[in-house]
């Protein structure tokens, strides 16, 4: 099995800054925000999650709708408490804020989808209030970035997995994009694997099982043929990557993102052995999508803590052991734990 | 009383004569077509787990396109079986087993005569850990499962690592009654398999397991298949639901069955999978779904709309269904928008009869547990102190698991053990009801304790979401 090697350049390529000038045209309305050393350092901040916006909360107790307080519970004298330990909120990145704010007062549906230079948080949807990548507010954009595993990787480690690791170690342009919302359906979304200038495997990035899916891409297989063939590989410098594509309901196609052609990027319904085997997809491009059988895409990942899975998994018996002491010696319950 | 035969080989369902008030988890007009007892497989993949459940179930996990049906099947590590038993033959062959959509009965011939099996337990076997089973028992402390098996090779020296976490997993989930299968005995000499067996007494003494049956089996070989079928009939006990309770379905996957370029008048409804956890669903009837929809406006006002339609198909694995009760995973066809069901967007939603549904709520006041400090860093001296988890904080973002549902929720404000919480999304849960609470650590949502929910502020329900409209 040979392996193809990508490199940071080859990373460095995939970033949304730069390949949104060559693909503009297939590009929601994207403004790019180059972030700074604050927010950078606000951004990649462990720890408590705490938005930059201070938000409207009701102060003090509120029998009003939490209906008769407990006598157990001492929330009547809440406010008196809170004042003592006042400490006033600093907007770490106001700029950053009024930027956001502005571009998602122009737009026409008052809102925006984040990304990072490769990814967006779509692991973080649970943090939505209606489950979708859209954003109302600053606060918003800030919260799903922080809370997103994905977003994490690319600050932390951007050249995972590169063969070239001796260069200098210089660390990417972080820019924050802002791309136009728009309400998409995912059966239309599919990952096109290109190796060596040639498409050699497709799959839905749909991940629920759709009845006729199959009849769906007879329909349009070939338009996405042509698309890479004649719009994608031409303009791409790189000889293997992976790339997002989206079947529009009117002719036309959108490009969602660019991928290094290897581990980290995300093999869905292929695996990476197969698709470095030089003889796969080289007759006729290989088509997957779910079968109604296999469990993809509804990725416990970032939606337990980390804890439960590596319990379940068994990758980590300590935690286990820990637990189940929790558990024997009634911590759960009791009022043995730290109060 | 003899069952009338549906066109498809399986005992009739008539849903306009259930009286709900005599239905078991072994009636027989339930057991044709759905499994009424869920039993956790445990065990190492190599030790053959897999190959158990092909053995009993009679099906592959792995199924090729060109054999699938064009069906709404939806399976997530479950598989289903039926067993079955003869009276007229000795144990342990009185027993056998089969897949979930064969016939009630099965003639075979016994030492010359022809002999008739019947279906006696219909079982569903979920794939754990690494299951959502395990996390849900984990996090919020519900159990889904009736019994587990626990599989060790016998070609190994006993117990492996991986046996005692299994160990600890059974422990966890709380179960009772468990079954160990000493597998591969096909491999070792007889004496190897009983000095095997001894290791195996010896480890399960003062756990969970420690009365259980173990049976050695070769899966390979279907060898004592019949004795595990045996022991799933005899050993474990007919769990005791009361179907007459409202019924409540957790989801945890939802997708629709349309082509992307349907049109319109072609579109079928959204559907919802998951497992009953009480009460008996009905085809036909209506169902409300929630917390269902959020709207949001270009002002940023959102608004929940309970998702309001009518079950208009059910499926336990390939069969149809009148009525669903708990047990297996089920699949229940609506009439929903396919748009609200497509790529999981339901997932942790509450499915049950309209009117019946917890409350949905916007914030609650919960009780807190925290843990001394993060799990799994106890042993290591040097880390005890960055490992300890610091009090809540007010306006800090946290993620919270309730249910099958994970949210983000803020801490509008902390006073010794309680704290109100503004949740991200409107959530179907009651008071009472346990939650985990996660917080940003390291890079990774780590588990830092648990609350009980003691009141909530309810969210303004939206009018109806018809499936007409």
């Amino acid at each position: 099995m040979e392996t193809y090697k990508f490199e940071k350049k080859d990373v460095l390529w995939c970033q949304l800054q730069n390949w949104y000038p060559i693909f503009k045209r297939f590009c929601p309305k994207t403004e790019f925000f180059q972030l700074d050393k604050c927010a950078l350092n606000y951004l990649k901040s462990d720890g408590s999650i705490i938005l930059p916006e201070e938000e409207a909360t009701p102060a003090g107790p509120q029998p009003d709708i939490f209906g008769q307080v407990d006598s157990d519970n001492a929330f009547s004298d809440w406010s008196t408490d809170e004042e003592s330990e006042f400490v006033p909120h600093i907007n770490p990145v106001p700029d950053l804020c009024r930027n956001i704010r502005r571009v998602i007062g122009e737009r026409a549906r008052k809102s925006v989808v984040p990304k990072l230079n490769w990814s967006c948080p779509s692991d973080a949807l649970h943090f939505s209030p209606d489950q979708s990548l859209k954003c109302m507010s600053p606060n918003e954009v800030f919260l799903l970035l922080k809370s997103s595993d994905k977003i994490n990787h690319d600050l932390t480690y951007p050249f995972e997995n590169c063969h070239n690791t001796t260069e200098a170690d210089e660390s990417p342009v972080y820019t924050l994009a802002l791309q136009e919302f728009a309400k998409l359906a995912p059966s239309r979304e599919f990952r096109c694997f290109i190796r060596e200038k040639q498409p050699v495997a497709i799959c839905s990035r749909s991940t629920t099982f759709s009845d006729d899916e199959e009849d769906f891409f007879d329909e349009v297989y070939e338009a996405i043929l042509e698309f890479i063939d004649l719009q994608i590989i031409p303009k791409v410098e790189l000889s293997s990557f992976v790339v997002d594509v989206y079947k529009k309901e009117a002719d036309g196609f959108l490009i969602f993102g660019f991928s290094p052609f290897g581990l980290p990027t995300w093999s869905m319904y292929f695996s990476w052995k197969e698709l470095y085997d030089e003889n796969f997809g080289v007759e006729e491009p290989v088509y997957r999508f779910n079968e109604g059988e296999q469990v993809i895409g509804l990725s416990q990942d970032n939606r337990v803590p980390l804890d439960a899975i590596h319990i379940s998994q068994g990758l980590d018996s300590q935690k286990l052991v820990d637990y189940m002491k929790l558990v024997k010696e009634g911590n759960l319950d009791g009022e043995g734990l730290q109060s | 009383m003899t069952l009338e035969i549906a066109a498809d080989g399986l005992a009739k369902q008539d849903k306009d004569n259930l009286d709900l008030s005599i239905l078991a988890a072994d009636t027989p007009e339930v057991i044709s077509r759905q499994a009424t007892i869920n039993i956790g497989t445990i065990g190492h993949v190599a030790h053959g787990k897999s190959t158990v459940v092909k053995a009993i179930s009679g099906q592959s996990t792995i199924r090729y396109k060109k054999e699938l049906e064009k069906n709404i099947t939806i399976k997530l590590g479950y598989s289903n079986a039926k067993i079955y038993h003869c009276a007229d033959v000795p144990r342990p062959e009185a027993y056998m087993s089969s897949s979930s959509s064969d016939k009630d009965e099965i003639t075979r011939e016994f030492e010359g005569k022809a002999v008739t099996y019947k279906v006696h337990r219909h079982v569903s076997f979920v794939d754990c850990p690494g299951h959502d089973v395990l996390m849900q028992t984990m996090l919020n402390g519900t159990a889904v499962m009736d019994a587990a098996i626990l599989l060790v090779a016998c070609n190994e020296p006993c117990p492996q690592p991986q046996t005692k976490e299994h160990m600890a997993a059974i422990e966890l989930m709380g179960l009772k009654h468990i079954i160990v299968l000493q597998n591969k005995i096909d491999l070792i000499h007889e004496n190897s398999a009983k000095s095997n067996y001894m290791d195996i007494r010896k480890f399960i003494q003062g756990t969970p397991a420690d009365t259980s049956p173990i049976i050695p089996i070769s899966a390979q070989m279907k060898y004592n298949i019949d004795v595990l079928c045996d022991y799933i009939c005899n050993f474990i006990p007919l769990p005791l639901r009361d179907f007459t309770e409202q019924p409540k379905m957790i989801v945890i996957r939802s997708f629709d069955v349309n082509n992307p370029g349907s049109e319109v008048h072609e579109l079928k409804g959204g559907v919802c999978g998951g497992s009953l956890m009480r009460g008996v669903l009905v085809l036909g009837q209506e169902i409300e779904i929630r917390p269902g929809v959020t709207v949001r406006d270009d002002a940023n006002n959102s608004q929940v709309f309970p998702t309001k339609s009518k079950i208009m198909s059910l499926k336990s694995d390939k069969n149809d269904l009148q009525y669903a009760v708990p047990g297996g995973l089920i699949a229940v066809g609506t009439k929903c928008d396919p748009f609200l069901c497509r790529s999981d967007r339901m997932v942790g939603q509450i499915l049950g009869s309209p009117g019946t549904l917890p409350p949905v709520f916007r914030q609650i006041e919960i009780r807190t547990h925290l843990l001394p400090r993060l799990l799994g860093v106890a042993a290591d001296e040097n880390k005890k102190k960055e490992s300890k988890i610091k009090p809540l904080e007010k306006n800090e973002n946290l993620m919270l698991n309730i249910g099958s549902l994970s949210c983000g929720g803020r801490i509008i404000n902390v006073k010794g053990r309680s704290a109100r919480l503004m949740l991200q999304q409107p959530v179907c849960t009651s008071e009472g009801e346990k939650i985990a609470i996660s917080r940003r650590i390291d890079r990774a949502w780590r588990l830092i304790g648990w609350g009980d929910i003691k009141k909530g502020v309810k969210s303004e329900l939206g009018g109806v979401n018809d499936e007409d409209n």
